[in-house]
Formats: structure tokens, sequence, C-alpha cells
């Protein structure tokens, strides 16, 4: 049995795109790197495989879409700074407000877009995945994913995804794989049995709340769920108490059969949430995946992974001692505002980032 | 003679090819994994089809996937696993296993030309690492999975034909029946992969060759074109493209206007467009937008309204009225090739001259 090959998607934010190394070989992305880092630390906790890495047990592929988005919202502000002095200048000298004065304006902003603030490389990702931008990337995605079922054993392809790259994952997913697929159809869909994936991980996931804006599919009746109906064997949801991205259109299916029948939903369904703040960043995917809350059940799924349950607990026990004193009181003022909702709004989902923001920062700055 | 080796060598390839699977870039995979201790007809077998699976896929007058599958060997195959097992297991009854078996006997013969489902059978650990136990069920039948007590995994082990723990037996026995599917199954998803990678070129004309648009021309293109993007399957990019309020820079002449400034420079703005980018009715890609115009001219109204029409995605002639005034404008690009053709036809004028002389 060949190695489980693992892919990875990442969320928002700047992400370096894997690039070739020496003999052939790929070199991996910031986001790949991070997880392999933060994996490998989790791994070598346990008396085992101290001295092994992540890489000994799973193949790392990454599937990156911010090279992109970041050349995109270049070339857009590129193109517009050009035309701002223009449209100012013309606007100006004839006196004429309107139309030139809004398009100046909407030019104005995407001039902007060039730059490198929060805003430019984090939420207006966000921004371009609900526009036709999003449906390229989902090709992308769809060939990435393609490209290891053909390579590797049905099965055998794990997939984990962090913030935006939840929702990425979810719609490419939901528009690859059909159990109807027809032999003859122009491009052949995935079968839910024949290709199927050997576990998903959506760490802080908001593929709800991005269904929201795009209603492209809603992740509560599409085919990406464990079970025969679904492309995957086993479904992993992970979330922070106090991640607010996780709070509005939370995924968090119940066991009622209304989602998956209950004996897969208690099989191979796992619904893990995380409350040690080690960082002020609750939305951090380093934290949550050093969380051994995360890191034990990966290990499980994904390798030999030959541990007691005493080293288990000692293992939880020592990682809680990194917990921050006081940082969840911190989180819980700085989020007074927010509330766990079941539909969410842009408005919302920016002032969770904010208060985000804001809270990590003072837990940075020692409370 | 180029053009029509082109054509005649397209023509045979529609004729041997028919419907385009993708086989280019597809190698089949030999199974090389260990013998199965417990099941080694079952793993002979299922190599024999991942076989003949590799020939019909590889077959030079193939047309479409499903000819020379080899259905009836693979309808039979669900049938030889349950006998193999069944001797093998001898007294060793598992009920689970048996409905698993069952089932993957009744989907391999389901299905006209080939099967729809050529499931795995899966030997998996339980999803919790504090809960250890091993669970077997083929996919696409996991509702009716089977998970080994403590009591079961021990039955294998008294049994002469096995002594071997049943989670060791289950495992081989997977090993056994895995290579049956590995060509079909790796086959179909090569094809989707290049299928997709035909699509993500068509995004690449499309952001490379269009007419580049705005922020806002994307997001009123994402909400015109909202049920191309809404199907159930992954799509490429729209055949229209949309502007609104897009600026651009023009030359104009209004032929009424003072002499010495008929010709200027000015700026337009398109309040809507649309523009097919791929081909259209005329041909070739072509857009038309309602456009008003800004340009500084005396006794000539500055703002002049009217039509923008475009040609090959970066062509555009133009048409405005400033209160009674006709103005004519063109792009930059297009201006670009006036004058490069007016250059052109001035080198050929003093070649021709030089000639001549």
């Amino acid at each position: 049995m060949a190695k489980p090959a693992l892919l990875l998607l990442h969320g928002m934010g700047k992400f370096t795109a894997p690039g070739k190394a020496a003999k052939g070989k790929t070199a991996h992305g910031s986001f790949g790197k991070e997880f392999i880092k933060a994996a490998t630390e989790s791994l070598q906790r346990y008396e085992k495989y101290q001295s092994k890495s992540i890489e000994d047990f799973v193949e790392i592929h990454e599937f990156n879409y911010d090279a992109w988005f970041d050349k995109m919202r270049k070339e857009m502000a590129n193109r517009s700074k050009a035309m701002k002095d223009r449209l100012d200048a013309v606007a100006g000298k004839y006196g004429v407000t309107f139309p030139l004065d809004l398009a100046g304006l909407l030019t104005s902003l995407e001039a902007d877009f060039g730059d490198d603030d929060f805003f430019h490389t984090h939420w207006l990702d966000v921004i371009f995945y609900t526009t036709m931008l999003g449906a390229k990337v989902r090709v992308d995605a769809g060939i990435k994913i393609a490209e290891l079922v053909t390579s590797h054993e049905q099965g055998n392809v794990h997939i984990m995804a962090h913030s935006l790259g939840t929702a990425v994952l979810h719609d490419t997913l939901h528009l690859l794989y059909r159990p109807e697929s027809d032999p003859e159809d122009q491009i052949r869909d995935l079968h839910p049995t024949n290709h199927k994936l050997g576990s998903i991980w959506m760490v802080a996931n908001v593929s709800r709340l991005i269904n929201s804006f795009t209603q492209l599919a809603n992740p509560m009746k599409s085919v990406v769920k464990p079970g025969d109906a679904g492309c995957t064997n086993f479904f992993f949801n992970v979330r922070h108490k106090m991640d607010p991205f996780t709070w509005l259109s939370r995924f968090d299916p119940v066991n009622n059969g209304a989602w998956v029948p209950e004996s897969i939903y208690a099989s191979a369904y796992k619904n893990i949430v995380t409350d040690l703040v080690v960082e002020g960043n609750t939305h951090s995917f380093t934290q949550y995946l050093n969380d051994p809350a995360v890191a034990e059940p990966f290990l499980h799924r994904l390798t030999p992974f030959e541990v007691t349950l005493t080293e288990m607990d000692k293992v939880r026990e020592e990682y809680s001692k990194q917990s921050i004193n006081g940082a969840f009181a911190v989180l819980e003022d700085s989020f007074h505002n927010l509330r766990v909702k079941e539909v969410g709004s842009w408005r919302e989902f920016l002032d969770a980032g904010e208060a985000l923001q804001v809270a990590a920062e003072k837990i940075k700055n020692g409370l | 003679m180029k053009r029509i080796t082109g054509v005649v060598f397209l023509f045979l390839f529609i004729v041997t090819n028919g419907y385009a699977d993708t086989t280019v870039g597809f190698s089949c995979i030999e199974d090389t994994a260990e013998k199965s201790q417990f099941f080694p007809e079952i793993q002979a077998s299922a190599r024999k089809i991942n076989q003949a699976v590799c020939d019909a896929i590889l077959a030079p007058t193939r047309k479409s996937i499903t000819e020379g599958f080899p259905r009836d060997e693979v309808a039979a195959f669900g049938g030889l696993v349950k006998n193999s097992v069944d001797a093998r297991f001898g007294t060793v009854k598992l009920d689970a296993l048996q409905k698993q078996l069952l089932y993957f006997e009744a989907i391999l013969a389901t299905g006209d030309r080939y099967p729809k489902a050529m499931p795995r059978f899966n030997v998996e650990k339980s999803i919790d690492p504090r809960d250890p136990k091993i669970f077997y069920y083929f996919s696409g039948n996991q509702k009716e999975q089977g998970f080994l007590t403590e009591k079961e995994e021990k039955k294998c082990e008294a049994e002469a034909t096995l002594k071997a723990p049943c989670s060791v037996v289950l495992m081989q026995l997977d090993l056994a029946i895995f290579p049956y599917q590995r060509n079909a199954n790796a086959f179909t998803a090569h094809d989707t992969q290049a299928k997709l990678g035909e699509l993500s070129k068509q995004w690449d004309s499309y952001f490379e060759g269009a007419r580049a648009q705005s922020f806002v021309d994307i997001a009123i293109t994402t909400l015109i074109e909202r049920s191309h993007f809404k199907t159930d399957h992954l799509v490429g990019p729209p055949e229209r493209q949309w502007f609104v309020l897009h600026p651009n820079v023009v030359v104009e002449n209004v032929e009424a206007g003072p002499d010495g400034e008929n010709t200027k420079l000015a700026l337009t703005i398109e309040w809507i467009g649309v523009n097919w980018w791929r081909d259209s009715v005329i041909g070739m890609p072509f857009g038309i937008s309602l456009t008003s115009l800004y340009s500084d001219r005396p006794e000539v109204n500055d703002v002049g309204h009217g039509v923008s029409l475009y040609f090959d995605n970066k062509y555009m002639i133009g048409y405005a009225n400033h209160g009674g005034k006709n103005g004519i404008f063109v792009s930059m690009d297009l201006l670009k090739l006036f004058e490069d053709k007016t250059k052109e036809a001035e080198r050929y004028r003093e070649n021709i001259k030089g000639l001549l002389e």
C-alpha cells in the first residue's frame, strides 16, 4: 500500500505556492511548510515517533489559490492606477461629477488592490472567491483532486482545508462528485464509490457561511459527507470554541439521520471542539493542528500511531500547560458583541475578524 | 499543403477515436503488492481483470471507455470472491461479512456496459483512537459495515484454514480484491483530470485574451451570468462578459469641430456593455456598450452620448452625439493598428519606389 496522500488547502491570507525543487521534487509552499512543522511537532510528542517526521508517513500535496488571486489583484490595481489619474483630470477639467466621479471612485478603490494590508491580503480573498474568480479556482482544485485520485488508491487520498479553504474544498467536491455519473458525460464526474476519499478535515469550517453569500451548494445537503452517499470514508469537522469565524452559519450537523444515517454519523463523523488558547489567534491553523485534540485523531487516521491511552493522556496534560492564563477571558470580552448565529452576514463576518484581531493583539502583548 | 495534411489528420483522429476520452498521459497501473496469503486465487483473478481493463483502455481502435471492457469477467468476480471467502472461512461466520459479499456480488452485476460502481473492500481503524476497533465494508455499503469484537477477532485464529486474527485475514482480503478496480477507476479519474485541464485553459484564455475587466465588471458578470455558474458541475468561463461604468481612453474625431480641434484624446465611460469574448453571430468576438464620452473642444459640447463596438476583444470604434454634432472615436489599440498599417503601406511604397529608381 502506497503512502497516503494528503492535500492541503489554505485559508485567507498570503501563502506562497509550491515550487520545483531539485531532482524533480516539489518544494513546499508556505502553507505546506506550516503544516509539516506543526504536524511533525505533534507527532514527536509521542515517544515512539520522536525522531520521525510527518513526511515519513504521509505524502504532502498543496493546492494554492492565493498566488493567482494575488496576481489578479495586482493586475487590476495596475490597470486602475493608470486610468485613475486620467479620470481625475478629466472630471476636474470638465466639472463633470457623475458618472466620472463614481467611475473614479471605483477605479481608485481598485487601484489600492495592490496594497499588502490586511484587507487586501485577507478579506479580498473571500470577496474574490464569491465572484466568478472562484469558479476558476474550483476547476483548478478539481484538477488537483482528480490527479491525486488517479495516482493513489481509492480511499488513500485525504484532504485538509482551513478557513476559506473549507469553502473552496466543499464547493469543488460538490461539483466534482456525482453518484449518477454517466460515462458519456462531457466531463466525467468522480464517483462517490469508485473515487472515494479516505478522509476530509474541515478546520475552522466556514463553508456554510460562504455558501450563504454564493448560494452555490448547501453543505448540509451536498455529497461532501461520509458514508455511501458521500465522497469520503471519514469526515472531521474542527473548530475552536473561541474562533468567531465558526460562530456564523456554523456547520454542525446533528445525529438525527437527516444529514447521514445515524450509524454513519457515529462511526465516520467527528466534530472536534477545542478550547485551549496557546496563541491569541484562535483561528490560526497551526494552533488547531498543534492541539492534541486534533492531532491525535489525525495521526491515528494517517499514520500507524501505535500509542497507549496513558501516553495520549500525558501528552494532552503537558500541552494544556501551554495554555495562556487569562486569554480565554480576554477573548470572551472582545467577542461580547458577537453571537452564534444561524445566518451570518458580511458585516458580522468583518466584525468577527476585527474582534479577533483586537483580542489576538492584546494577548500577544501580555493581555 | 500543410493545411490539407492537418485536416486529413484531424479527420483520421476523429474517425479512429470517436468519443474523446483521454488516454494521453495515462499509464496502466500494475499491481505489485505482496501475495495475498489467504486469497491468492482472488488476487490472481483481480490482476487479470486489471490487465484486461488496461488493454481495453489502450486499444487503438477504442471509441469509448465501455468498448472492450471485460464486462463478464467483472460481473463474475463478485461470485468468485464470495465463494473463495466462504471456502476459506469454513465454519467462521461473520454476519456483516456475508452481507458485504452479497452486496459486492450484486453491485458488480449491475450496470449495462460497465459497472456503475467498482468498490474497494475497506478494513479501517475506527474514527476514535481512544476506542480502537476494526471496521470493514465495501465502499458504497458502509451502512452495513461490520466491526470486529474481541470475540470475533479470535474466531479466525481457531479456524484451521486461517490461524490468524480476523483483522489480518480481512486485510489480506482487501489486498486480494483491490487490484480489479485499479485501472478502471484510475482511468476515469485521469479522464476527468484531463477534461478539467481543458476547462482551466479556457479560463486562462478568458483572463489573457478577453477584454480586461475591472473588479466591478467581474462582479456584474458573476451576477448576470449566475445561472452559468450555478450548474451542478465545474464550469469554464461564461460566453459573455459584462461591463459597468468602465472607463477607457479613446481618440475622437468631430468633423464639425473647429479646425485643428477635430481630433482629440477623450475619455469614455461605458454605462453598460456586453462582449461575446469567444465568438459571436458575426463570426468573431464582438461587443457593444452604451457609452458617454468626454472631450474638450471649443464650440462642441464636452459630453457626448453614443455606442461603442468592440471587435476581437481589443479594437473599439464608437459614435457619440455632442448636442447634434457627430463624433467618431476609436480605441488606442485600433488607432495603433491603423498606424501600423499606414507605416506598413508607407514602407511598401518606399520599397517599390526604390525598386523603380
